[in-house]
């Protein structure tokens, strides 16, 4: 799923991307509203993610331009002022959400799912709406999984791994290919990247992380789910 | 400036303006009214100078004719010598003692002159009136008495040795000077009218000489009992119908006739446009003092208010631009946290704590910058609300789950009994910034206490959360100055920081979300009871 991402702040706008990028988003990064206009054009984007007070072009101009083009495209704001995001309820830009400075990574990851679910309700796809992992019930559209009566939230990079897992159930599946699959094949990741993105997902999954069912390690070779 | 203040304003200018022309009118009625009465009473004092004039003209005459009437001989040839020789005297007669005629004779021939004269006296001969005469002759006011055809017999007094008779005959009036000699007879000698009319004229000024404003145009007249102009002198021609400044009768004998003054009415009228003028100003000149004083005082009273805006607005202004460092200071620090986690974890033990002091202490200057934001707002009434479908309980979780870490270094804990689960219309930011400024004074205030209890329940359209902790409490006398902006408990500088604006805020949001946060009776501690609008949304999130 792509991103665009325009901020004028070039800080912000780093720490966000990589956000998203741990999240499982391929991000586009713009840093004034010119670029944002051309990448939209380029990219396509799948959703949009728009400071307001941007040199060249400001979020709110940006905002009507793009839904011109596609009236459908969820939007996020994000602004330092309060009024600002009044402004963009008040004029019904139709803002699907905003973020609101000083904003920490929980918060930014929480809206950013919540857009993520919306656009997958805008486009279903032929897909089945859920996939089992032994007990563990995960639902790709809406980026959570459920065992029994308890809800789990998932990225959408959770949900690409174990979609995968699921998909090539009891085979061995090495690092690279995992790499490739879920990161892109544009990303070159510290080695201990993916170790540590199981380890973390295994803590939410899993009933006992310490002795894994669903994601097993296979040693020297890669990760397995055998079903 | 706002309508309220405008009219305010126009009211502290226009009301005394309003008082002070009722005031002029009055002043300037009363002072018109008082010139015109003096005026008045001058011209009558000249008028009555006239009236000297005439009346001194008259006591010369009376005095000439009583040396005229000295008489030695009172026979007829003697009498008629006397007419002749006299050319102001139309006719002479005598009366006996018993008021009979005896010149002009009856018995015997006369002259043409007498016949007429006994013709037109024979009233007052025949009715023997002449031997009571006075000259305290007195008409009626309403003027309608006819002299020529009756006698004054009211007036007529016995005791009289001298003085006019007068007595109305043809055109008018007629003038008979009468003497009672030692003898007892009585002599009378009838003035020729058109005679002494014109020596009286000649006596009387060409001009009026006055020099007062108003009646340097004006003009005298002397009319008589037919209310005829009899001589006029003056420039002013009085307009018809016009009514005299002025007006007097004349001493004896004319007594029936008047003295009348009039001036231009204009130059009167002109003289209270004048003082309307005059007053229109003085109200013109004190209008725009007034409006001066007004607007510094309006401008005295709201400096500090201006004041007080600037400081605001310029601290407005830093907190925002203090949030985009403040922001990357948030973002890296939690980004730094999840590289931690690929770290061995005995190395990244010591790192971890140290950035959870940098996101705790980001976090507090967040909520620092974000209650003097909301203040500014607050003050500006400015704040929007954002009601949306959401769960109490959730975001009193997520409050909970941000002091968790601090307050777990300073040793309190947080107990939390939920019972507001149920899906409502909510203000969750208004909400949370509500419990993260009680909750913060738990922590500045409480941490004594080492333990605080949130309990939420939910009732029809409201919610109820209370915020008890087991510190110091807050004094019976503080209970409501806690909810002022910047009240503090103490002002030591050992003691707690803190602006004294987050209570204020807490209510100010709560009452602008249809509740209030009060202070509630509890055994220990502090305990806030945080009431909110509420109403159920599940109809609205169930199609």
């Amino acid at each position: 799923m792509k991103v665009l991402l325009a901020e004028d702040d070039r800080l912000t706008r780093e720490g966000l991307a990589e956000v998203l990028r741990a999240e499982g988003y391929s991000v586009v990064e713009a840093e004034d509203g010119a670029e944002a206009l051309r990448l939209f054009a380029e990219e396509s984007p799948d959703f949009v993610c728009l400071d307001i007070m941007m040199p060249k072009i400001n979020g709110y101009d940006l905002c009507r331009r793009m839904r011109a083009d596609r009236p459908n495209l969820p939007i996020v704001f994000i602004s330092a002022k309060a009024e600002e995001i009044d402004k963009v309820l008040g004029l019904e830009l139709g803002a699907d959400d905003f973020i609101v400075k000083p904003f920490g990574v929980k918060e930014v990851v929480a809206r950013i799912r919540a857009v993520t679910r919306r656009c997958h309700a805008i486009a279903p796809t032929s897909a089945p709406s859920s996939f089992l992992l032994g007990d563990l019930e995960v639902f790709p559209a809406e980026l959570r999984g459920r065992r029994g009566d308890v809800q789990i939230e998932l990225s959408l990079r959770d949900v690409t791994i174990l979609q995968l897992l699921h998909d090539r159930k009891r085979e061995v599946l090495d690092r690279n290919t995992i790499f490739n699959h879920c990161w892109g094949e544009d990303y070159f990741p510290n080695s201990r990247t993916l170790d540590q993105h199981i380890s973390q997902l295994r803590k939410r999954i899993e009933v006992d992380p310490k002795n894994p069912r669903i994601i097993r390690t296979v040693h020297g070779a890669g990760y397995r789910y055998e079903g | 400036m706002a309508a309220k203040q405008i009219i305010i304003l126009g009211l502290i200018v226009c009301l005394p303006l309003a008082l002070f022309a009722w005031l002029g009118d009055r002043l300037v009625r009363q002072e018109q009214t008082m010139v015109r009465q003096q005026f008045r009473d001058l011209l009558a004092d000249k008028l009555r100078d006239t009236d000297r004039t005439i009346a001194g003209y008259f006591t010369r005459t009376q005095r000439e004719l009583l040396d005229l009437t000295e008489l030695q001989s009172l026979d007829t040839a003697s009498l008629r010598e006397f007419v002749r020789q006299q050319p102001r005297v139309s006719q002479v007669f005598v009366l006996e003692k018993d008021g009979r005629l005896l010149h002009p004779p009856l018995d015997a021939p006369r002259n043409a002159s007498e016949q007429e004269f006994l013709h037109r006296a024979e009233p007052f001969l025949v009715d023997r009136d002449l031997v009571r005469l006075t000259d305290a002759d007195r008409p009626s006011a309403s003027g309608g008495r006819i002299y020529g055809n009756s006698s004054p017999r009211e007036s007529a007094a016995a005791d009289q040795t001298h003085g006019w008779y007068v007595w109305y005959w043809g055109r008018g009036l007629n003038l008979i000077f009468f003497r009672r000699l030692e003898s007892g007879r009585v002599i009378g000698v009838e003035l020729l009218r058109a005679r002494w009319m014109a020596d009286l004229i000649g006596e009387l000024p060409q001009t009026v000489e006055i020099d007062q404003a108003p009646a340097a145009a004006s003009r005298i007249q002397l009319v008589d009992s037919g209310a005829n102009v009899v001589y006029q002198w003056g420039t002013v021609e009085p307009a018809e119908g016009a009514e005299p400044m002025a007006e007097i009768p004349l001493s004896s004998p004319l007594s029936s006739w008047r003295l009348r003054y009039f001036v231009d009415e204009k130059a009167f009228a002109a003289g209270g446009r004048s003082a309307y003028f005059n007053l229109f100003s003085a109200l013109v000149v004190a209008g725009i003092g007034l409006a001066g004083l007004a607007v510094y005082f309006y401008r005295e009273s709201t400096r500090e208010l201006r004041e007080a805006n600037t400081r605001v607005n310029f601290v407005n202004q830093v907190s925002h631009e203090l949030k985009t460092p403040l922001t990357n200071i948030r973002l890296y620090a939690d980004l730094l946290e999840a590289d931690l986690l690929a770290l061995d974890e005995k190395e990244a033990a010591g790192p971890r704590e140290r950035l959870k002091v940098i996101v705790s202490e980001s976090g507090r200057l967040s909520r620092l910058i974000g209650n003097v934001l909301t203040f500014a707002k607050l003050q500006r009434k400015q704040v929007a609300r954002r009601v949306k479908p959401g769960r109490v309980d959730e975001t009193i979780r997520g409050v909970i789950e941000r002091f968790e870490p601090a307050m777990a270094q300073t040793g309190i804990e947080i107990r939390f009994q939920a019972g507001a689960g149920e899906l409502v219309e909510l203000d969750a930011d208004a909400l949370e910034q509500i419990l993260v400024n009680l909750l913060s004074n738990v922590e500045k205030y409480a941490a004594a206490g080492q333990s605080v209890e949130i309990v939420s329940s939910h009732q029809p359209d409201r919610t109820i959360i209370t915020v008890a902790d087991e510190g110091p409490g807050i004094d019976t006398a503080a209970r409501e100055k806690v909810f002022q902006p910047f009240f503090r408990l103490s002002d030591r500088l050992e003691d707690t920081a803190g602006a004294g604006i987050g209570l204020s805020i807490a209510r100010n949001l709560a009452r602008l979300h249809g509740g209030n946060v009060r202070l509630v009776p509890s055994e220990r501690g502090a305990k806030f009871e945080v009431d909110l609008h509420t109403p159920s949304a599940e109809s609205k999130a169930t199609p």
